[in-house]
């Protein structure tokens, strides 16, 4: 039977890997029956779907024209340097 | 055409069709650091023109601009990953603080009733989950945001921070539970 310690470890590894089978039926039971750890796995889950919507955000991040212009500067400059 | 301004316009036409889209890759793998992005990009296009002539037009330019990016952002994290195996290994004993010695949980989970999509919205709310990934220990942040930020496979991030993937989910583990515990604190039990 695994304690809240353990169940909580499984639970966050279920996000980064497959779970073995009894990993998984020792989790399911664990979380029937306790509510805190229930919690946990919703409250993880939650953090994992913000951090995906924040990641779509951060893609959209775009340079300025000024930045872009600096940054050819930069390259063009540091190419001509090792020639 | 001269040499020099052969080179400039090259550059150029990289920046006017990529940069946009290297650069938003650069900030999702490190977090929003807009500054380091920037010196990656540079990095990168400065790479890419070296080994320009190992191009082979096999894959798009992007794809193949983007594989040299991603080489750079992975040696900015190398070093990192030699701090985390060494931390990692110190700090081996997994998330023992938050637990009794019956492994029970010291602090009280509960439900979060907000939508996460619409939260997602609010810059409110971003700033206090910036806040509670800059409470993480270093090696933690770095682990969790190239996981769950950048979306990197588990496969990828342990390569990348040089971990073993034992001790990439001890971190993960730590991560989650201080990452839940500071923002139950900070904007749902407010």
């Amino acid at each position: 039977m695994y304690s809240c310690k353990e169940a909580s470890r499984i639970a966050s590894d279920s996000l980064d890997r497959k779970l073995t089978w009894s990993e998984w039926v020792n989790m399911k039971l664990h979380l029937a029956m306790c509510r805190l750890c229930r919690n946990f796995d919703q409250n993880i889950r939650f953090i994992n779907t913000i951090m995906k919507r924040r990641r779509k955000t951060l893609e959209k991040t775009r340079l300025s024209s000024q930045q872009k212009e600096t940054l050819t500067k930069n390259v063009v400059d540091a190419i001509k340097q090792e020639d | 055409m001269n040499k020099s301004k052969k080179t400039s316009s090259v550059i150029e036409g990289w920046v006017r069709e990529h940069g946009d889209y290297l650069y938003g890759y650069a900030c999702s793998r490190l977090n929003g650091d807009t500054e380091t992005a920037r010196d990656m990009v540079q990095e990168a296009l400065i790479a890419a023109w070296k080994s320009c002539a190992q191009f082979k037009g096999e894959s798009s330019h992007r794809t193949w601009l983007i594989g040299i990016l991603k080489h750079k952002i992975i040696d900015h994290f190398r070093q990192m990953g030699r701090l985390a195996s060494l931390s990692a290994a110190v700090k081996m004993e997994p998330a023992s603080d938050f637990f009794g010695e019956d492994g029970k949980w010291h602090e009280s989970p509960r439900t979060w009733h907000q939508n996460p999509e619409t939260l997602s919205e609010s810059n409110e709310f971003y700033r206090t989950l910036q806040k509670c990934l800059d409470k993480l220990p270093e090696v933690q942040k770095r682990t969790f945001c190239l996981r769950e930020l950048g979306g990197e496979s588990t496969q990828a991030v342990c390569k990348n921070l040089d971990i073993s993937s034992s001790n990439f989910h001890v971190l993960m583990h730590r991560a989650r539970i201080a990452l839940r515990g500071c923002l139950d604190s900070n904007w749902f039990g407010r």
